[in-house]
């Protein structure tokens, strides 16, 4: 009865029942905001080293990593890979915002403005 | 602009915390901006991830919803609070279906195992297994060595909508069932089972 008593409170809280966490590692950098998955590797970015991380999704390993350069000084606020392109989302806080897209080698491809907020 | 997802090498999705709302452009070039969804009852959006099915998790710097569930049409589907993860802002998922989050408090990376995707098999909560989860038509519910129980069904805001007798296995009719995250709870002898339903 407890249990059924703790689980309804549970209930409105986290709606998502049947979920739980299959698997925790410790984050590649202190402030990781944004992270993606192409081909088996999970990618995430830190937006206080301004830097990308390939991790191994079994253990957390660091594959591979590259500095986001050239860099608007803007906070990196998401990441998302797809098609062997890794893009990162920055932002100021305000109005003004940025794509970069590397290649999963950190070679640079470009930056596209985007509107802020 | 604060959060990123992809999706078939074909799209971009931005999502806006001033808008609380996910934007739409076509990738890799990144232009024509289509608003995909509005993110409603939802602020201070962080990243996103676009699943195949059109529908996206977004994590919230919220005190206790750290994650929200959005399905294609806009329609919020399921939260993730602060009791199963202090703190969210990366968000993906991977081919498997699981859900990867990244939490800054803490500097830690969890895989979620969200259980939904499996057409058969046990619950994780143990003893219930569901049979052909997500569902359009019908879903069964069997739980083996349980013979006098009762099955109670919330819906996604945690309303009871259904209440029954359960005897070892039912047969859940989704006529008349918004779509949505649904949650039966199957109470027998002191001991309860979970599990979380979709509906199509």
């Amino acid at each position: 009865m407890k249990k059924a008593i703790f689980l309804l409170t549970a209930l409105s809280v986290s709606l998502a029942w049947g979920a739980w966490i299959e698997e925790t590692f410790e984050a590649p950098a202190g402030m990781v905001t944004g992270l993606g998955w192409e081909d088996g590797s999970l990618w995430a970015v830190d937006s206080n080293l301004d830097r990308v991380y390939e991790l191994d999704p079994a253990n957390g390993e660091v594959i591979g990593s590259f500095d986001m350069s050239p860099y608007s000084g803007q906070y990196p606020t998401g990441l998302a890979v797809e098609n062997g392109i890794v893009y990162v989302g920055t932002w100021n806080g305000g109005t003004t915002g940025y794509v970069y897209k590397y290649d999963t080698e950190g070679d640079y491809l470009g930056v596209v403005s985007m509107c802020g907020g | 602009m604060t959060g990123l997802g992809a999706r078939d090498a074909s799209y971009l999705y931005v999502s806006s915390t001033a808008q609380n709302a996910a934007y739409r452009y076509v990738a890799p070039g990144i232009y024509s901006r289509y608003h995909y969804m509005s993110f409603t009852a939802s602020s201070d959006t962080r990243d996103l991830a676009i699943l195949p099915d059109g529908s996206i998790w977004v994590a919230l710097d919220w005190s206790s919803v750290k994650l929200r569930h959005y399905d294609s049409g806009g329609s919020l589907l399921e939260s993730i609070g602060t009791d199963l993860v202090p703190d969210a802002w990366g968000v993906t998922v991977d081919d498997t279906g699981r859900l990867w989050v990244s939490d800054t408090e803490n500097n830690l990376i969890y895989a979620i195992n969200l259980s939904t995707g499996v057409e058969d098999g046990p619950s994780p909560s143990g003893g219930l297994q569901v049979s052909r989860n997500p569902f359009s038509e019908s879903v069964t519910i069997t739980c083996e060595g349980v013979e006098n129980g009762t099955l109670s069904i919330y819906d996604g805001s945690g309303r009871l909508v259904a209440e029954r007798p359960f005897g070892g296995s039912t047969l859940i009719e989704a006529e008349g069932m918004d779509k949505g995250a649904y949650y039966v709870m199957l109470s027998s002898g002191g001991s309860v089972r979970s599990a979380r339903l979709l509906k199509l």
